[in-house]
């Protein structure tokens, strides 16, 4: 290994990510090389300063302030599950509730009415009996047969 | 209450955390015990501000009892902490960024303390430890969030970098490729600190 392919791997050689050949061959190649070595001293010098001037100054154990704390939230949560709805907002819901139902209500009007239109042709044919003859009424082809059948049988019942 | 004190100090993270899954307090006290140092360093590392970093640790443990019944062994109980320290720093940093667009001033790094020197320290001692500290920070601040990431959670706090990966949901070849980036970038802005 020169000492091109060892100062590119010495942050890895320092952090034991290498596999056990070529960290021999680097500890090797360190053993004979200043300028290798005097680069992995600067390595392990940035690293020993980050690691002081990163870590918290002044760790303290703050467990029961924490728990403290968690009891607070989880009591003011229990709070709101059981708190009682204000006035204005049950009035409001109803509200929103009639309209809701009205709009409901107007929309299907409509609907209702067409369903009535559909539906009548079939009210006065099933009604045979006040029928003298076939009347020239539009109904779908599998009830026109039926009707038609129908509508001979009575004719031809004694009365 | 003490004899499961000491029984707890010699579970494993995943005992402990199963334990706590069940509303165990005393397994949490523990939890909290082993792992504070270790968010609060990776926070302090993140945001250069002490008290934010005594808060988001804080906020960490909370989000974990809160959320204790969804914890499932399926890998490193550092991992799973780390996992919501992460996601509250970046939360953080979005809350920041729509506050500043807002044009409402916050800071996301707040102003670093000076550093408490070692007791008998020379005046000019700590004076240089207080610009190597400030130099250390602002090199770090130039880092991308992923590569200051990597570094502060594999050298700062020596995370596995199996966990790192799983924290950062990317592979492991990456999580090292960034932190490699990361001490070459800060070496580069210490030369002159250094020399």
């Amino acid at each position: 290994m020169d000492c091109i392919d060892v100062k590119a791997r010495l942050v890895e050689y320092l952090d034991d990510g290498l596999p056990f050949e070529q960290a021999r061959s680097i500890r090797s190649h360190l053993t004979r090389c200043y300028f290798c070595q005097e680069e992995l001293d600067d390595v392990k010098m940035v690293l020993r300063t980050s690691q002081h001037a990163l870590k918290h100054p002044n760790p303290r154990n703050r467990f029961d302030t924490l728990m403290s704390e968690i009891r607070i939230r989880e009591a003011e949560q229990h709070t709101l599950t059981l708190r009682p709805k204000s006035p204005v907002r049950v009035v409001l819901g109803r509200l929103a509730a009639v309209v809701v139902i009205i709009l409901a209500a107007v929309f299907a009007a409509p609907l209702a009415q067409g369903t009535r239109d559909l539906v009548e042709p079939y009210q006065n044919t099933f009604n045979l009996e006040k029928m003298s003859e076939p009347q020239d009424i539009r109904v779908p082809l599998a009830c026109g047969a039926f009707v038609a059948h129908r509508f001979e049988i009575t004719r031809r019942m004694p009365k | 209450m003490t004899v499961k004190r000491s029984t707890l100090r010699e579970a494993t993270d995943t005992a402990l955390m199963l334990e706590v899954r069940q509303g165990d307090e005393i397994a949490f006290e523990e939890l909290y015990r082993r792992f504070h140092r270790r968010l609060l360093n990776f926070f302090h590392g993140m945001g250069r501000d002490a008290q934010l970093a005594e808060d988001l640790c804080h906020e960490t443990f909370m989000r974990v009892w809160k959320l204790r019944v969804r914890y499932a062994p399926t890998g490193s109980v550092a991992a799973y902490l780390f996992t919501f320290a992460r996601y509250i720093w970046l939360e953080r940093c979005r809350r920041v960024k729509r506050h500043r667009r807002a044009g409402i001033p916050v800071s996301l790094d707040g102003q670093d303390q000076l550093a408490v020197a070692p007791a008998g320290s020379r005046p000019d001692e700590m004076a240089w430890r207080s610009e190597l500290e400030s130099e250390i920070f602002a090199a770090l601040e130039k880092l991308p969030d992923d590569q200051r990431m990597a570094f502060v959670m594999r050298d700062i706090e020596g995370v596995a970098m199996e966990d790192i990966a799983a924290v950062m949901r990317c592979p492991v070849n990456t999580v090292r490729s960034r932190k490699i980036l990361a001490v070459k970038k800060l070496r580069q802005a210490l030369q002159g600190v250094f020399a």
